[in-house]
């Protein structure tokens, strides 16, 4: 029986990822199966300024050309459309004088960042300090925002154990806003602290507010390595590498990085985010960051275990080892939102429930 | 007829490419379906064995018992699954819609609007309608009375140039509207019939040899018509203004804001240089006269 | 906490709208490219846009007399309302702006 292999190639764009001088020399064939992976990767955004910067296969059928057209075309469409939203957020806060930051993609795009361009951003990430909670709901619903119907179970779960209130949808852009008032749950083991954040964080020229460099690079390093989704995990880890390197230009931000570590309690985080991206992207660490590393360092055998599963999602391969690796990342991900024995418990509903 | 080594044998393996219109599509699929729907819809078209193109559509049945039991068609377009599995008895009609996702999603150079075209002394006819108000109908009819089809389903606009460009491809045909079609032209060719999820029994028209071969020769868009069939009415053709044609128009365009204020100011150009109406009619033969009255006035 | 909609809030209009008007009808069509959405307006919509959109920075207390004035109506209270409703469509749609205090 003749077999469709329709499994995106993840090979090939795992190669583009660590060397994107290889799309140069790839068949028109192979490139399309990079954009489509690219796509199911998230990371098409990437992809399109590395066709900007001048690497494109040396042979360009019309197909495509054209192919190339509709990706600069979706991704420029993808990132309006979070300007857009970003735009009607600052319209809601117009003059309340209330606090709020974006974080991760639309913080990347609001701030000009290079993993922002040509971003598809699903929900804007916005936090607040936790006694504005109640009023930053109020100023969302009166723009149209509101929360959808869920179960008590999974409204309890979002705002008891993650660290977000539930998902605010636009009732006409059908837009999702996540308000969060910290960035790893109130269960976790690890406690960064949100004072710190709210305190360091940066305003733009449009008045629009972000985290601070050292704490966009903290929160992303915690976003990929407590978060329960491994299918972001590769478009973080490329993420991780233009932050540190964009914001790398600069000696002081290195010493910030140094310093708030382990102030906002997130050295093993950051020590896997700075290992797994100098191993795959090759992304230069000054020596007193290197020496800092040895201090977060988890011990050998977890590290191998970590060094295991972070291989296996990098490269995407399909089989039963990838998708036990997935399942294992996945567990170990709730094991730290959440006191080991609720984690059971939740686990075992979600999987009786059909999404 | 063709001979024993078609490409469409590869359409298994490696694949095969099909020139829709301006589009490379390249197929693959496991489904006998498919491959029959293809050999019979398709057979003035352009195939060749090969991979790449526009857009590449996967057609594949669910692997597993379940194969068995209740065949399913997988519908996988530029490796994005935007479909529910499909029964697997509509896999050749899927391939008709997961070509109307990919140029309503991707279509890359063009403005592309959901809409039929067709064409009479190089001018075309933009037909715009709500689903069940008769436009694939009239479209068919058209195409089958002195029009050249362009496409039943997407007016492709050249952003640079204002000009169409043709899609031909089966026409989807639904309930009456089959006979209808069917007493109309003694030639004309079908492909399987079967029951959508709604319960409404369709069939692809195959799409008249002439279109196809004329598929590189583009069009100035010359009419906009928003037609509406309703028992009993007679055929009624009135001026509709400008602003609401051009409203209508960009409601039923997927991507026009992928191209910016560029994509915007091509629909709204478009509006400008045609003469734009909404018509009503009951009788076929009756609206054929009136639009073919229209095209030579 | 403020409310922009108060009549003495000031507001401009926002920029790169593309605004569309055939001879065939008095209605226009505006298309918004940071929002990607398209609107089909009266004439009298267009022309209260035209007075935000002059330079002068106006507010709604100003709007509704000079409204009235570009229609040859009086500035009764239903002009007021069908202002203030305008101005507030306008407002969500983000084809105009309020000024920041």
């Amino acid at each position: 029986m003749p077999h469709v292999n329709v499994a995106p190639d993840y090979e090939v764009l795992a190669r583009v990822l660590r060397d994107p001088a290889t799309i140069d020399r790839l068949s028109p064939e192979a490139f399309s199966r990079a954009l489509d992976a690219a796509q199911r990767a998230r990371l098409l955004g990437w992809l399109v300024e590395q066709v900007r910067g001048g690497h494109v296969p040396a042979v360009r059928p019309e197909w495509l050309r054209d192919r190339l057209v509709t990706a600069e075309a979706l991704t420029s469409g993808y990132e309006r459309a979070v300007r857009w939203e970003i735009d009607r957020l600052s319209r809601a806060f117009l003059d309340t004088g209330q606090t709020w930051i974006l974080l991760k993609g639309a913080g990347y795009i609001a701030a000009g960042l290079p993993p922002g361009r040509g971003r598809r951003v699903a929900d804007i990430d916005v936090l607040v300090p936790r006694a504005d909670l109640g009023r930053v709901e109020q100023i969302l619903q009166k723009h149209g925002w509101e929360f959808p119907e869920i179960n008590a179970y999974d409204n309890r779960y979002y705002r008891e154990w993650m660290h977000e209130l539930p998902p605010m949808i636009h009732r006409e852009r059908r837009s999702v806003v996540d308000v969060h008032h910290g960035i790893l749950p109130r269960t976790s083991r690890l406690k960064p602290s949100s004072d710190r954040l709210l305190q360091q964080a940066e305003t733009l020229a449009d008045g629009v507010r972000v985290l601070a460099p050292a704490h966009i690079i903290l929160h992303a390093a915690a976003h990929l390595f407590h978060d329960g989704e491994i299918a972001g995990a590769i478009r973080d880890l490329v993420d991780l590498d233009q932050l540190l390197r964009w914001f790398g230009r600069d000696d002081r931000f290195w010493e910030r990085l140094v310093e708030e570590t382990p102030a906002m309690d997130l050295a093993r985080p950051l020590y896997y985010a700075l290992r797994y991206t100098q191993r795959w992207f090759g992304t230069p660490l000054p020596d007193a960051v290197t020496a800092a590393m040895r201090t977060w360092a988890p011990p050998a055998p977890v590290r191998g275990l970590m060094d295991v599963l972070v291989d296996g999602a990098m490269m995407g391969t399909a089989g039963r080892s990838a998708s036990a690796s997935v399942f294992a990342l996945y567990v170990r991900s709730h094991w730290l939102k959440m006191p080991p024995s609720l984690v059971i418990r939740h686990l075992v509903r979600k999987s009786l429930r059909r999404d | 007829m063709r001979s024993s080594s078609s490409p469409l044998d590869c359409l298994a393996t490696s694949g095969v490419q099909v020139s829709i219109g301006p589009f490379l599509v390249r197929v693959r699929s496991d489904l006998n379906g498919v491959h029959e729907y293809l050999r019979r819809l398709y057979g003035d078209f352009q195939v060749a064995a090969g991979e790449g193109g526009h857009f590449d559509i996967a057609i594949v049945a669910t692997r597993g018992v379940r194969r068995w039991l209740r065949p399913q068609a997988n519908l996988i377009l530029n490796g994005e699954r935007p479909f529910l599995p499909l029964p697997g008895n509509l896999a050749g009609a899927g391939f008709e819609w997961s070509l109307n996702w990919c140029v309503g999603n991707q279509a890359p150079r063009w403005v592309a609007v959901h809409a039929a075209v067709v064409e009479r002394g190089g001018r075309a006819l933009i037909l715009s309608a709500e689903s069940g108000a008769g436009k694939s109908t009239l479209c068919a009819a058209l195409a089958l009375n002195g029009w050249r089809l362009f496409s039943d389903e997407f007016a492709l606009i050249d952003p640079d140039t204002g000009r169409l460009t043709p899609l031909p491809r089966p026409i989807s045909l639904k309930n009456t509207s089959i006979e209808i079609i069917r007493g109309r032209s003694a030639g004309v060719v079908f492909g399987p019939q079967g029951v959508d999820i709604e319960n409404a029994r369709f069939v692809h028209m195959k799409p008249p040899v002439e279109s196809v071969r004329r598929a590189r020769e583009d069009a100035r868009p010359a009419w906009v018509v928003l037609p509406r069939w309703a028992a009993g009415r007679p055929t009624t053709l009135e001026p509709l203004p400008k602003a609401q044609a051009l409203l209508r128009m960009t409601d039923q365009s997927f991507n026009y804001n992928h191209l910016g204020t560029k994509g915007f100011a091509c629909v709204a150009d478009l509006v400008r240089q045609c003469d734009c109406y909404t018509l009503e009619y009951s009788d076929l033969d009756d609206v054929l006269i009136r639009l073919e009255s229209l095209a030579s006035s | 906490m403020r409310e922009p909609l108060t009549d003495d809030q000031r507001w401009r209009p926002a920029a790169d709208l593309v605004w569309t008007h055939y001879d065939d009808s008095e209605d226009w069509v505006v298309f918004h490219p940071q929002s990607g959405d398209v609107y089909l307006v009266t004439s009298a919509a267009h022309t209260l846009w035209a007075l935000v959109a002059d330079g002068s920075a106006p507010t709604l207390h100003q709007l509704i007399p000079a409204l009235a004035a570009a229609l040859n109506r009086t500035p009764d209270s239903e002009l007021a309302t069908v202002t203030r409703d305008t101005l507030a469509f306008m407002d969500r749609a983000g084809l105009v702006r309020p000024i920041s205090l």
